[in-house]
């Protein structure tokens, strides 16, 4: 007899649950936030040209993140904490609709290859608009 | 008559045939960015290339009830849409399905996150995946074995990840320049 935590997915056999090597991996990568922000040299990119690029402040967003400070993660860097508050979860979520096709209240969750272009888009547009002095409120400290 | 096939969000249906096909092209079960077959086509096309089956000049017969099969009955008086009946799923009929290129999502992905994170090195060490997915997700699409989509997606994802591996070494150039070694 098969024990049922063998079979994972459709048909496929996994030696051991995934989560063992994840999740010790993202608590590791959140702690360590703080400790890679002093080793990171400053970004040149901000340095040089004065302004900030779509993903500046994300490291301050995450340290944020980390201590539950939502105000200031989203100051700090809104597309990217948009993205950890909003979409992981989604992420998440459409991944276990994916796994229990059943579940009724997960069936809103579907993931579209659209998305991306909408998330470009997004980020394009968000990198652009944060360097404008009227849209400072976007820019990190 | 010529059984057709549909295709809608990575699935396919069928075969049916002509008259139901535009029932359900009139209902809007299918739309223009669908994708259509029938034996004697090369590929699937989707249905906006197909004008024969939308264009106003030429619009479709309301079929009668006698035509359609049982279970197909359409009340002509009845402001609802009729009921989509003998939606099936993919019966090995036709060329496959034009799927996503995988690597060219992966491209996209790795491109949108390299635009993100270029000072972090990420301009390299995701730009660089993001450009070789890209070129083979492109060739593979070009090569023309299997009918596949994800065209745009790969070259939107080779021009993000070439901007981050740009800028990132643009940076690496101007550390060299006006500092002594200060990272990276």
């Amino acid at each position: 007899m098969v024990p049922a935590t063998v079979i994972v997915g459709s048909n496929r056999k996994a030696s051991w649950p995934r989560w063992i090597v994840v999740a010790p991996l993202i608590l590791i990568g959140l702690s360590s936030v703080h400790w890679v922000k002093q080793v990171f040299p400053i970004c040149l990119f901000h340095e040089v040209t004065g302004w900030h690029c779509p993903g500046c402040g994300a490291t301050r967003a995450t340290e944020a993140l980390v201590g539950f400070r939502w105000l200031e993660a989203l100051q700090q860097n809104a597309f990217w904490s948009l993205a950890v508050i909003v979409g992981l979860p989604f992420l998440i979520l459409s991944a276990a609709r994916e796994k229990y096709p059943g579940v009724r209240w997960l069936q809103p969750f579907r993931w579209r290859l659209g998305f991306l272009w909408v998330i470009l888009a997004t980020l394009v547009v968000f990198g652009i608009v944060r360097n404008f002095p009227a849209m400072s409120w976007l820019a990190p400290d | 008559m010529k059984d057709w096939y549909y295709g809608k969000s990575g699935q396919q249906y069928g075969p049916i045939d002509e008259s139901t096909l535009r029932v359900r092209i009139a209902t809007g079960e299918i739309s223009r960015s669908d994708l259509i077959w029938c034996e004697g086509m090369p590929v699937w096309l989707p249905l906006r290339e197909m004008p024969e089956f939308f264009e106003p000049a030429a619009p479709p017969p309301i079929p009668s009830t006698t035509d359609l099969p049982s279970g197909e009955a359409v009340d002509s008086t009845s402001p609802y849409a009729p009921p989509v009946s003998g939606l099936t799923g993919n019966q090995g009929s036709g060329p496959p399905l034009p799927k996503t290129n995988g690597l060219a999502v992966a491209s996209l992905v790795c491109g949108i996150l390299s635009i993100m994170t270029f000072c972090f090195c990420g301009g390299l060490f995701l730009g660089l995946p993001a450009v070789i997915c890209g070129h083979i997700a492109v060739g593979q699409i070009k090569s023309g074995n299997q009918q596949q989509d994800g065209h745009g997606m790969a070259m939107a994802g080779l021009i993000c990840g070439y901007i981050g591996m740009g800028i990132f070494l643009l940076m690496l150039i101007g550390n060299g320049a006006s500092y002594s070694y200060r990272g990276f």
